[in-house]
């Protein structure tokens, strides 16, 4: 993927709760294929904060179906200075610097596949979810569904109606089930729990979801706490890691202390251009590689995205955080650049 | 051999006698299909399981402790002991009575005894049980010996359209509704007894007739058998009062009858307005098989079913009755029970194909298509290059 950034109209913003909103694009007809997603993507927003580019990514929260609109759905976080921005800044007309869908935490339907899919969704982690659920829903006719979605309150459910609707319409194949940690004595709203999503709390809802259809999938969008008391519940059971999924949302991430790291001198495939260039000691890939005058994609800075991936082809990297690759992927050699330090003083590497 | 117009079998006297037939299919078609394992409910709990044959293949599913179904094949990785006998339940391991080589519930081998005396540096790891493929499909258990066997949606999707349209899983199994019968006929003579529309309005002309004969739809989706015909009109007409089951949910009104499809290789459903059971044909030998019989009736209450029965007893009394009345102990014709019927009937057709005077017969144009084309069907199969 290029490293190219379109200026994007918002068509409209729709308010879900006090504190997240619905932003939609106008995608014009020539960008259409630029931006068509897979559910579960997301894109990137670029911001100049004070004179600085700062960019995040956000979860596409539709389906790429029915005409349906590019839209995110970010809700505000105090020291998310661009969620922040998108929640009490942005209005219907402003244009926004988006880079186009990427990630590979996405749902590809299988129409001729009857499969369970579990999803385990904590707050803003919603966004990939029902975008994955409502493309399975459609497309996936056989395929049963199972929703646990984690929130403080009722009023923060984000969707809250849109997951009524469909598991009204989709009454044999979709069930939802909500906890709430702080949830209202005067709220009308009845949860299956209250509490969080913990590691005993996961195991009770798998044993009382079971799977017809044997082709299980789990698909895992929470703050980082929820994420790894839900795969430890899985690895607990022995569901095979290949039938897990994951993204980080909404903070809470253990970030690994800083790793270490040699100079070094690093052959760079910039998509098909041959550059070299120093790295220093301490210094990420990508701040090397930025620091040359270059400008490859990235995103969040924090190992979640993926937007910064690139393919080792000799040497070594340690990484501080990874969450955005598979296993499988790593022993290929997928590195997160960001989060990438040199760990042999010769490395080659390439973006593609 | 006499020829008619209508169309003669397609298949040789052979393929109902021959061990070598037996041995083909056995190793093209039964042992590369997808295979009726059970009910959906037989396994329940982490770490029951059951085993069953499969062709040439013995297959055992496992519930790990993740809830879902593991198939492998019951064959132990060291001298090839089978592991697991009928069905159980067993605690986190596999341990096999041979020499207690012990795997997971994930297949791994996890226990050799004495293995450093014994097995100096085996790698545990490329020992573990064969995976073989599982799902469960309208409320029942299927395995395929293939572990990247095709989709059971792409094995029977296409024949979905032309099934009852209710959920089976829905409905519970009754105990009266099980039998097992050992039937002295080859499997395909059975195949072809139950797919044969000829045969209904004559050899059932007093047991079948709460269905109407003349509007049966019929055909092959793929290698399976689909089946559908209407309830009689006098049935139809009050069937929420004379039924003699409660009725089963979510069937419209001018749908209301029978779906009968005969999945292949020898897997008959009877899904019809007020029960739904399997009939399920193992081959044993070239002129013999197992058929095991299983019911499910709509949930509802003991007195549900008692009501229906009173309500209705009047009625079936006159319709219902024995083609003979020489009474069943001498004659089967007489027992007034179909199943009764078609096991006579399969049985003296196997019988004469010993005779050195059996030849084919002209075979019917609509009634007994469904023969010719099943025939094909096992014809491409066994004649199929790998």
């Amino acid at each position: 993927m290029r490293n190219i950034v379109y200026s994007l109209r918002v068509s409209e913003i729709i308010t879900e709760t006090k504190h997240a909103k619905t932003i939609r694009f106008d995608v014009p007809a020539e960008l259409k294929e630029e931006f068509f997603w897979k559910p579960g993507q997301h894109i990137t927003i670029e911001l100049d904060v004070n004179g600085e580019r700062v960019r995040r990514p956000f979860t596409i929260s539709a389906t790429p179906s029915h005409g349906n609109a590019l839209q995110i759905t970010v809700k505000s976080n105090p020291d998310g200075i661009v969620s922040k921005f998108l929640c009490t800044k942005v209005k219907v007309g402003h244009q926004l610097n988006v880079m186009p869908p990427f990630g590979g935490f996405t749902l590809e339907p299988l129409k001729d596949r009857q499969r369970t899919l579990y999803f385990f969704a904590g707050g803003s982690g919603i966004t990939p979810a029902v975008a994955m659920i409502e493309a399975a829903l459609e497309r996936e006719p056989r395929s049963k569904l199972f929703l646990l979605y984690a929130n403080r309150t009722a009023d923060d459910i984000i969707f809250k109606e849109q997951l009524e609707l469909l598991a009204e319409r989709f009454p044999s194949q979709l069930e939802v089930r909500h906890i709430l940690s702080k949830p209202s004595l005067w709220s009308m709203f009845s949860p299956w729990k209250s509490g969080r999503i913990t590691k005993d709390v996961a195991l009770e809802y798998l044993s009382e979801c079971r799977p017809v259809a044997q082709d299980t999938q789990y698909f895992i969008c929470g703050p980082g706490t929820m994420n790894a008391d839900v795969r430890e519940a899985l690895r607990n059971c022995d569901v095979p890691t290949d039938r897990i999924h994951a993204e980080s949302f909404g903070g809470n991430l253990d970030m690994p202390k800083d790793v270490a790291s040699v100079p070094a001198l690093l052959k760079l495939d910039y998509y098909g251009e041959a550059i070299e260039l120093e790295v220093a000691k301490g210094q990420s890939i990508m701040n090397a590689v930025r620091a040359a005058g270059l400008e490859p994609p990235y995103s969040c800075q924090s190992g979640i995205c993926g937007t910064c991936r690139a393919q080792i082809k000799s040497g070594a990297v340690n990484m501080k955080a990874r969450m955005a690759l598979e296993d499988s992927e790593v022993a290929k050699g997928a590195i997160l650049t960001c989060q990438s330090y040199a760990k042999t003083a010769e490395l080659s590497i390439s973006f593609k | 051999m006499s020829t008619h117009s209508n169309g003669m079998p397609v298949l040789p006297k052979e393929a109902y006698t021959s061990q070598e037939w037996f041995d083909r299919e056995q190793a093209e078609i039964f042992s590369k299909t997808w295979s009726l394992a059970g009910f959906q409910e037989d396994i329940t709990e982490p770490g029951q399981y059951i085993s069953v044959q499969a062709g040439l293949n013995n297959i055992f599913i496992v519930m790990g402790r993740d809830h879902r179904l593991r198939a492998f094949h019951n064959i132990c990785r060291h001298r090839g002991t089978q592991l697991l006998r009928a069905e159980g339940k067993t605690q986190k391991a596999i341990t096999c009575p041979y020499h207690d080589w012990t795997y997971d519930l994930k297949g791994n081998l996890i226990s050799v005894p004495e293995q450093e005396k014994e097995f100096p540096g085996i790698d545990l790891s490329c020992n573990g049980l064969k995976k073989a493929s599982v799902d469960i499909w309208r409320g029942m258990l299927w395995v395929h010996p293939d572990e990247n066997a095709p989709s059971i949606i792409n094995w029977f999707g296409e024949v979905e359209p032309y099934l009852a349209p209710y959920d089976p899983a829905g409905l519970i199994e009754t105990e009266e509704g099980y039998s097992k019968h050992e039937i002295k006929a080859n499997w395909k003579i059975i195949v072809e007894n139950y797919i044969d529309g000829y045969h209904l309005s004559h050899l059932h002309s007093h047991t079948l007739n709460m269905y109407d004969h003349s509007k049966i739809e019929c055909e092959f989706i793929g290698p399976h058998f689909a089946f559908w015909e209407p309830l009689a009109d006098f049935y139809a007409a009050e069937v929420e009062k004379v039924t003699p089951m409660p009725l089963i949910p979510g069937i419209p009104k001018d749908k209301m009858g029978a779906w009968v499809p005969m999945l292949f290789p020898g897997i008959g459903l009877g899904e019809s307005e007020n029960s739904w059971s399997t009939f399920h044909i193992t081959p044993i030998a070239p002129d013999r098989s197992m058929v095991e019989i299983r019911t499910r009736v709509a949930n509802e209450s003991t007195w549900a079913f008692t009501k229906a029965a009173m309500a209705s007893a009047s009625l079936w009394d006159k319709h219902l009755g024995a083609k003979f009345n020489a009474g069943p102990k001498v004659d089967p014709m007489s027992s007034g029970d179909f199943m009764q019927e078609d096991i006579y009937a399969c049985e003296q057709q196997q019988k004469s194909l010993q005779s050195p005077f059996f030849e084919h017969g002209p075979s019917s144009k609509h009634g007994e298509k469904p023969v010719r084309d099943h025939q094909r069907v096992v014809a491409e199969w066994v004649e199929r290059k790998p």
